[in-house]
């Protein structure tokens, strides 16, 4: 009964508005998770409502809707009572008059049970219409402001695509490329098409260096950023299954992602080597870059552990001594990219040794504590197969007493969830030695994983994140590495 | 459910550290019971005024910090126990539900329940229960009956003298006799308390008379202990049983003696993941583990497990020593038969974690009460027909 109560809360209004705003008001994804919350009393644990004027506007929308509808309600309830009391009443025969108060009875006790689904259904109107009528236009006036502003910028322009692993390579560039340029580059919320205009808006026309991250979320979006961004250096970080429901098909994504390769020449376009798929759809001319090198520039002795990641980068008679902070072997391949595009940029051995040992972890990209004795590693943002692989590579060559994995599955795998999870079981069979999984539709495949790969660990299942990250404390003790990976969502949950 | 243990955690009580013990029973005990998984964990809280309760609700800290508390423990209703083969728990109402208990996780501080009120029983129900036995508790809980027993094991005390609240009051010239044979600065204790309750370091005769009079308010008999100078204050956490023990960390204290506000009420400046502060007892305050030379530290392991075998420990205790920074002297100090929070925080960087604590203990506990049923406490004899 308290699943259903929760929905006549007056708190199930701003819930409503809460899950808009955390759908990024895109109707479709909206309705799939009104469709799938049976207790709205769990939604709003983890994150609240962020107060805005749209906000504030779609709250007051939402109050209106639901005093439309009750005011409907009362105004049939009038006339039923006046129908009762009225001499038209004499008219009726008894039958006739139970029978008007049964229908009367069951009508209006459907109508309030379907109040709430009303409420959450009707508002997607207006809100779809305030986005084609009103948003759609501002964001093209945004966009061909932007474009002017971009056509006539001096800079160099940077563009990233990829499934994964832009926001660290894009940092990478910023911090190694600002020790001797004036570098802008787009931050965590804007990287959409009316995101990256806000952030070209802010531009004051002095910066050397423009990075441009491409956040693909519908086939043909990347195009809509070339055009925007006019890039004169591509660089794609890789294709695999993320973000998969919305593309439908691992080609369907490197299509679209592989934009980029018709905006840039190709002997400035870099690709990630490392990435199975990307490698084999590199155009000719195109780079590859990876933990052996880039270019002319080749990679010795690398090393990574909790202290960072080192190696050696040569070219010719230049010599770079790279150390940085950043973890894991993976980060190798971004790392000499931001080498060489720094010396095509005419930075000096000793600007790019400091801007590559001013590198260091980013939040919650597996991103070290310490505690108790315990190192922490939150990869909570990291959110694809790519991801999984690298955290486990780097804790499997930490040799820990024991390692601790803990995670709820990757979100929006599409047809491929039930593979990619598997898979994600079988990697964790050779370095976990206990997995706390949180219940959800991705996590049995894990376990299935595991129990294919013949896991001789333990294995603990929480019902809810609070629960599990509760429990790690009580479980855990000197000595462990525990791996946090990829925390979903609420509206994932 | 089948397979489940069924594991009383029974705390509160009359006592002074009655609080201290809600949390002890909440963290660790009860948390890491739970994500243990195959218990079925029991809550039963003892009031101040001696009544039990029982409510899945006093697993959550936020049950005994409402304001109505006393009338939540009125609607709950008392509930009834029964002690003849094993410990049954009656719930009140009117389907009065019996739960049999497997085994009790005592967790009550001070009087009537570390004291060993409580052990004693559960001795008589027949029921398995983590921790000391009665006898190992009684002289735990008595500072003299420990300083006596350690020594007659050949572990070192400091001089110390005592003396009760009613030779204090009637026999005036012999307790003052007795405190002449200490030069101040002297510790002066309740013999009877824990968590550092009523402790007072006196440098004076007026702070000495002050401290007598603080101690009697809460025990009827007090210690007196001659202030070790340069004091280094340590402790170490110790589980096991008569056959095999194993040390935690030894652990020193950073601030003055282990205190009662910085033991419980200090937060400490740990940093959890994302960057927030750790609240709560035992953290924080203390270096973790104690940097002494070498062969200081293993000493202090190896008196430790001799403390535990001379009181007839089982399950796990906490030995407190005071050492000469000069001499580099160890005197055993205090034992605690139950530790606050378990020490789980110790046991934690010594590379048990709280559920492998809890789990252990409990196996302890029932390895205990198999070897006790093997020994018989009646026998015939014609003593009867004498009369």
């Amino acid at each position: 009964m308290k699943p259903l109560f929760s929905r006549f809360r007056p708190s199930y209004i701003t819930k409503l508005a809460y899950m808009l705003q955390a759908s990024e008001y895109r109707v479709l994804d909206y309705l799939s998770w009104v469709e799938r919350v049976h207790d709205f009393s769990k939604i709003g644990r983890r994150q609240q409502l962020i107060a805005t004027k749209r906000t504030q506007l779609l709250l007051t929308l939402l109050w209106m809707i639901t005093a439309a509808l009750l005011g409907m309600l009362l105004v049939y309830v009038i006339v039923i009572f006046q129908l009762f009391s009225s001499d038209l009443r004499q008219s009726l025969s008894q039958s006739d008059m139970r029978s008007l108060l049964s229908a009367s009875v069951i009508i209006i006790t459907f109508y309030i049970t379907t109040l709430p689904w009303a409420i959450a259904y009707i508002v997607v109107v207006p809100v779809f219409l305030g986005r084609v009528l009103l948003f759609k236009p501002y964001e093209w006036l945004v966009v061909a402001q932007a474009k002017r502003i971009v056509k006539n910028h001096p800079a160099m322009k940077i563009a990233i695509a990829g499934s994964f692993g832009k926001t660290t390579l894009k940092e990478i560039l910023k911090t190694v490329l600002s020790e001797g340029k004036i570098v802008a580059a787009t931050t965590a919320n804007f990287n959409t098409l009316i995101g990256i205009s806000r952030f070209v808006k802010t531009l004051t026309g002095k910066e050397d260096v423009l990075i441009f991250e491409f956040g693909e979320y519908r086939p043909g979006d990347v195009k809509q950023f070339c055009k925007l961004t006019r890039p004169d250096v591509g660089i794609i970080t890789g294709v695999n299954e993320a973000h998969l429901s919305q593309f439908k098909s691992v080609q369907s994504t490197a299509q679209n992602i592989f934009t980029l390769a018709k905006y840039v020449k190709p002997s400035r376009l870099y690709i990630n080597e490392e990435n199975e798929l990307a490698r084999k759809l590199k155009p000719r001319g195109a780079q590859l870059y990876s933990r052996r090198g880039v270019g002319g520039w080749k990679v010795s002795q690398s090393v990574s552990d909790l202290r960072g990641t080192r190696f050696t980068a040569q070219q010719k008679s230049k010599r770079i001594a790279a150390r940085s902070k950043l973890l894991g072997i993976h980060n190798i391949g971004p790392l000499i990219l931001a080498i060489d595009l720094a010396d095509k940029f005419k930075l000096g051995s000793g600007q790019i040794e400091k801007g590559i040992a001013a590198t260091k972890p980013f939040e919650h990209r597996l991103q070290p504590y310490s505690k108790d004795r315990i190192t922490i590693l939150d990869d909570t943002y990291n959110g694809n197969p790519a991801g999984v692989t690298a955290g486990l590579e780097f804790v499997r060559q930490l040799k820990a007493k024991r390692v601790v994995y803990v995670t709820p599955g990757l979100v929006e795998m599409g047809e491929q969830n039930q593979a990619v999870h598997e898979a994600i079981g079988h990697q964790l069979a050779k370095v976990a030695d206990v997995v706390m999984l949180i219940k959800n539709i991705s996590t049995p495949h894990i376990e299935a994983g595991l129990k294919q790969a013949n896991f001789k660990g333990k294995l603990l299942w929480f019902e809810n994140p609070t629960e599990c990250y509760e429990s790690l404390e009580l479980f855990t003790k000197s000595g462990d590495v525990v791996l946090l990976q990829n925390d979903w969502p609420e509206h994932y949950l | 459910m089948a397979g489940m243990k069924t594991v009383a955690v029974i705390f509160g009580g009359r006592s002074a550290e009655h609080d201290i013990s809600i949390i002890t029973a909440i963290t660790p005990i009860m948390k890491a019971l739970h994500a243990a998984s195959g218990y079925k964990v029991l809550p039963i809280y003892i009031a101040k005024d001696g009544s039990w309760y029982m409510s899945k609700q006093f697993q959550k800290i936020q049950s005994f910090q409402r304001s109505d508390f006393n009338e939540f423990l009125k609607k709950l209703g008392k509930v009834r126990l029964l002690f003849d083969s094993g410990l049954k728990i009656i719930e009140p109402g009117i389907r009065q539900k019996t739960h049999a208990v497997d085994v009790v996780f005592p967790a009550m501080h001070g009087t009537y329940g570390e004291d060993g009120s409580l052990m004693g029983l559960l001795r008589m129900s027949g029921t398995p229960f983590v921790g000391c036995d009665m006898a190992a508790s009684a002289v735990a809980m008595d500072k003299v009956f420990t300083k006596q027993v350690t020594e007659a094991a050949g572990l070192p005390s400091v001089p110390y003298v005592w003396f009760t609240a009613s030779e204090w009051q009637h026999k005036r010239a012999d307790a003052e006799n007795k405190l002449k044979q200490l030069k101040l600065p002297v510790f002066v204790k309740p013999v009877h308390l824990g968590s550092s309750i009523a402790v007072s370091h006196a440098k004076s005769r007026t702070e000495l008379l002050n401290a007598i009079e603080v101690a009697l308010h809460y025990d009827d008999k007090v210690i007196v202990e001659k202030s070790v100078e340069d004091l280094i204050e340590v402790t170490v956490p110790v589980m096991g049983d008569e056959d095999s023990q194993r040390v935690a960390l030894v652990e020193r204290s950073l601030g003055g003696f282990f205190s009662f506000d910085e033991k419980y009420l200090k937060g400490g400046g740990k940093k959890k993941l994302g960057g927030g502060k750790t609240k709560g007892a035992n953290s924080g305050y203390s270096e973790l583990p104690a940097k002494l030379p070498k062969q200081l530290y293993a000493q202090i392991e190896e008196m430790t497990k001799q403390t535990f075998r001379a009181i007839g420990g089982s399950g796990i205790m906490r030995v407190d020593f005071l050492i000469n920074a000069k001499t580099k002297k160890p005197y055993v100090n205090e034992i605690n038969t139950l530790p606050g929070s378990l020490y789980h925080h110790n046991w934690k960087a010594a590379g048990v974690s709280a559920v492998e604590l809890v789990t252990n203990l409990v196996e302890i506990a029932e390895k205990r009460y198999a070897k006790q049923k093997d020994l018989t406490f009646s026998f015939k004899s014609s003593f009867l027909q004498q009369f």
